[in-house]
């Protein structure tokens, strides 16, 4: 049976499937439910092109997600344990299928968590498991979700460092002959999980700090908005995926001009930093514990040239390449479903 | 750059079924799949095989297979066992596998 491994992250959405040329996907974690009358203005009007897929009608309900729902205003991005419900996750996770598959089709789902979250698994799976009636402007499809499970989060990026893609051998014998320290930078967390030779998780030191990329970004606004006073005045929220742009690039792109704020960046991510050397000293003890330092998930894409003096460690390796580190999690999570199956302990 | 070549082996075919065989007993000693396959074919390019067809390959990639069973070199031996899941991570695995839920 085909699986989806999905990891609802607080600032993106990854999903993978086992297919090799379009199994994967992310979108901006934004949701917005719409009204029946505001589906159909916008289902009439538009062609099967651009943004399109970001609509869609789940179980009869519309609601529009990913980018164009950070594009409808004012958003409320349910973090932590409030999203794990059928209208939140669920809907998340039905999103991700239709994109993927297309046509419909009885699946599993497995899904990554927080490891702090591990009290909200049966929530979670309750969230996807059961039938999905999905309706796009590309066509319907109709979906079973016959089983789910989970996994922490920063073991998705330890295992797509470690195993082979078929989930049987070690890809990365360096990690696995000594001890590692896996660091996952998420939207809201940072996750630190250390392993011991062999690749085997050791849970007594698996801690999270509430730092992540969207402290980044706050603080980016805040400093964008005190130096661009007269440009921010009738703007009560930045567009989200232009202030990614800005955090990436240095330049900031709206009301046809460019805004130079590479100092509004560089200060943002200095408060990140001094609170992350903190934790790192704090909670994982620093270089000398560790063989190899695996960074992980999203926020260690945008963060790497700045993080990586800060961990002065001569074995810094990424869950994947720079461009695809956010997809880490979900890549690990295949290798591990797959693990699992041939130990048939699914 | 990759290309996925995909192809059948079937038990009604005796050739290809001990080929499968062979594939099996390969990848279960620590082999991947796409290092017999890639080995077989530089092996088969190098004897200069022109007219190459997959029964051809499958035959190639037996011999490869056997010549290794028979003489193991000590690099390959060592190579395989190094990439192979210690007990001690696949014990650690499972016990960490927590249940999942399934529909009525």
């Amino acid at each position: 049976m085909s699986v989806l491994v999905l990891d609802a992250g607080n600032s993106i959405i990854k999903a993978k499937i086992a297919r090799r040329e379009d199994g994967e996907l992310a979108f901006p974690h934004a949701i917005r439910p719409l009204t029946e009358s505001e589906y159909q203005k916008i289902s009439s009007k538009t062609t099967s092109t651009g943004n399109t897929k970001d609509y869609l009608k789940v179980n009869s309900k519309p609601y529009v997600i990913g980018e164009s729902a950070e594009r409808h205003g004012l958003l409320v991005q349910r973090s932590g344990t409030a999203r794990y419900n059928r209208d939140y996750y669920g809907v998340l996770a039905a999103a991700a299928m239709k994109r993927l598959y297309g046509r419909g089709r009885e699946i599993s789902v497995f899904g990554s968590h927080p490891p702090g979250d591990v009290k909200c698994r049966d929530d979670r799976m309750q969230s996807v498991i059961g039938d999905w009636q999905i309706e796009t402007i590309q066509g319907k499809a109709n979906f079973q979700v016959t089983y789910a499970n989970t996994f922490d989060e920063p073991v998705g990026g330890l295992m797509n460092v470690l195993l082979t893609e078929d989930g049987r051998h070690y890809q990365h014998m360096g990690v696995g002959e000594g001890r590692a320290l896996v660091i996952d930078i998420g939207g809201f967390t940072t996750y630190f999980l250390a392993v011991n030779p062999g690749g085997v998780v050791d849970y007594s030191l698996a801690r999270s700090v509430p730092l992540g990329i969207q402290s980044v970004i706050d603080d980016f606004e805040e400093s964008f908005r005190a130096n661009n006073l007269e440009a921010v005045i009738d703007t009560s929220n930045l567009p989200p995926a232009r202030v990614r742009r800005a955090i990436a690039t240095g330049i900031f792109e709206g009301g046809g001009k460019e805004y130079n704020c590479a100092a509004d960046v560089e200060e943002a991510i200095i408060l990140f930093l001094n609170c992350f050397a903190d934790s790192y000293q704090r909670l994982a003890g620093g270089d000398l514990s560790w063989d190899t330092i695996i960074l992980a998930g999203g926020g260690s894409a945008l963060l790497y040239p700045s993080v990586k003096p800060i961990l002065k460690h001569q074995n810094v390796i990424l869950a994947d390449g720079i461009d695809a580190l956010h997809l880490a999690n979900v890549r690990g999570g295949l290798k591990l479903w797959r693990l699992y199956e041939m130990l048939e302990v699914l | 750059m990759s290309k996925v070549y995909s192809f059948r082996l079937s038990d009604d075919n005796p050739r290809e079924a001990q080929a499968r065989e062979v594939i099996e007993a390969w990848v279960e000693e620590g082999f991947s799949l796409r290092y017999v396959i890639t080995e077989g074919l530089l092996r088969l390019l190098k004897s200069e095989v022109n007219q190459i067809d997959i029964e051809q390959v499958i035959d190639q990639i037996k011999s490869i297979a056997w010549e290794w069973r028979d003489n193991p070199k000590v690099d390959e031996k060592a190579q395989k066992e190094r990439f192979v899941l210690s007990d001690t991570f696949v014990r650690g695995v499972k016990k960490s596998v927590q249940s999942g839920t399934r529909t009525m």
